[in-house]
């Protein structure tokens, strides 16, 4: 199995040609490598012919987001969904839930290799604790 | 009056729960809701466990499609091994796939039919899906979960005997069929109660990506076996059945069809057994490496499994993409604008499958 890897930005203009020539998506699988979360769109082009794209989401601490392809293709819906309430990584405009309960939590993510952290974005300091008078 | 009805997660037109929320004006609906998760099960991390026992599994996904998954399972599990399966093994789950088409075909028209309140059809119905799961148990000793799909090939042969066997339950179907078709299709009731309900556009069944013969019905004629085809499909041809109608007729009309077309292709098949090597199963000497996918085609629609093997008996990862996965999305622009009274009808006619869609 071949997927081309693109950026997020291509994605979008490959998606559009996609539709326009008729193709179909048949799903977006989501795979956790340990230090990025790779996104895989597979479509139906013609007889016996697929065309793949992956695109590579490197971990920011449960920050991660991405663009989604619902405008163009409807039925993607679903996918995005799933992958966001999977991976945790969100997806533009999707709401992010639509099997799992909200009490469950990224269960595909993997935590990230010892030797690569994730680059977790510096927090503010929270202001001390007033005592109580 | 604007009002909140729950249609669901527990309706008697669905075996399964899901849930509908409808916001209706009088009886017409105005808007709705769909929510899902109810049988998450967790089982594509399931599957990561060993890629042997995963073929069991997979069975498991689907009590209808069970056939249909463990194919499409050891299939694409193969393709990380580049494992090539033995032409006898390759007849034999083929057959069985359509066999499965036959009895999950019944299974549908006959809800459909029980849904507009034709018991006595439904009946006719599941008594015909009874001769096809006594095939079943004759062929792989189990008439549900028939557990003979193995990474490599299957575990059961059909031999000449059995051959002829189904043969002979060929002619029977296909004349059970035939009448069951002519009930259906001279029925000036069923017709009236579903012409011009749910109509599914062509362009909405593009856009929405949707399966099977709710794509069929909407004049889309996409069919994995002909669009990518797989196993015996490559040598035995097939050509979409299609309706143009785009409503519950047209998707009825097209399992009504297919009944006829699966029983042509397990004529065709059954004498390639014939001088075919009793090779039932090649073993691996490499264990499952990199990415792989494949597409079959269950009587709901498309069926999708994504494999990454890790050079171990443990996967990396494993995706499943059903039928009701993909048709999903097509519920609820349907019932949208429709009666209350249809809404089972409609939903009845994608064949949803709950325990698919949430895996």
């Amino acid at each position: 199995m071949e997927a081309k890897t693109v950026t997020q930005a291509e994605l979008q203009g490959i998606v559009h040609g996609l539709k326009e020539r008729g193709a179909r998506l048949i799903t977006i699988v989501g795979v956790d490598t340990g230090e990025n979360i790779e996104v895989i769109y597979f479509f139906h082009t013609g007889i016996s012919q697929t065309e793949n794209y992956r695109i590579i989401v490197p971990k920011h601490g449960g920050n991660e987001e991405i663009m989604s392809i619902t405008p163009l293709i409807e039925g993607a819906y679903i996918a995005e969904n799933e992958l966001s309430e999977m991976f945790g990584v969100k997806v533009q405009n999707i709401p992010g839930r639509f099997f799992l309960h909200p009490s469950v939590n990224a269960p595909l993510r993997r935590p990230v290799p010892t030797k690569a952290k994730e680059t977790t974005p510096p927090k503010e300091s929270a202001p001390p604790k007033e005592a109580a008078p | 009056m604007r009002t909140t009805i729950q249609f669901g997660p527990q309706h008697p037109v669905w075996i399964e729960p899901l849930r509908l929320k409808l916001t209706m004006d009088g009886e017409i609906v105005q808007d709705a809701l769909l929510e899902a998760g109810y049988v998450h099960k967790g089982l594509e991390k399931k599957f990561q466990w060993d890629y042997n026992k995963a073929a069991y599994l997979s069975e498991r996904v689907c009590a209808i499609c069970t056939q249909h998954h463990s194919t499409c399972f050891c299939l694409a599990t193969e393709g990380t091994m580049s494992l090539e399966v033995p032409r006898r093994a390759q007849i034999i789950r083929t057959i069985m796939l359509e066999l499965e088409r036959l009895h999950s075909h019944f299974l549908a028209i006959g809800l459909t039919l029980e849904a507009i309140g034709f018991e006595n059809l439904f009946m006719l119905c599941f008594r015909d899906r009874e001769a096809v799961l006594d095939v079943f148990e004759r062929t792989t000793g189990n008439r549900v979960l028939h557990g003979i799909n193995i990474v490599g090939g299957v575990t059961r042969n059909i031999g000449p005997e059995m051959g002829k066997e189904i043969l002979d339950f060929c002619d029977d179907i296909e004349k059970r069929s035939r009448d069951l078709e002519q009930m259906i299709i001279k029925s000036y009731t069923i017709k009236q109660r579903m012409q011009g309900v749910g109509i599914m556009s062509e362009k909405l069944a593009k856009d929405l990506c949707v399966v099977g013969p709710v794509a069929r019905g909407s004049n889309v004629p996409y069919d994995v076996r002909h669009d990518a085809p797989y196993l015996m499909y490559k040598e035995v041809k097939v050509t979409p059945i299609v309706e143009t109608g785009g409503d519950c007729w047209a998707r009825s009309l097209v399992r009504v069809r297919e009944l006829f077309q699966s029983i042509d292709i397990i004529r065709r098949l059954v004498p390639m057994l014939e001088g075919t090597p009793d090779e039932l199963f090649a073993k691996s000497k490499v264990l499952p490496e990199g990415e792989s996918i494949a597409r079959v085609e269950p009587p709901r629609g498309e069926l999708f499994y994504y494999v990454k093997g890790k050079k171990s008996k443990e996967l990396d990862r494993v995706k499943i993409r059903t039928s009701t996965y993909a048709n999903g999305p097509g519920i609820v622009p349907l019932i949208k604008g429709s009666h209350l009274a249809d809404v089972g009808l409609i939903t009845i006619t994608f064949d949803p499958c709950i325990g698919c869609f949430d895996r």
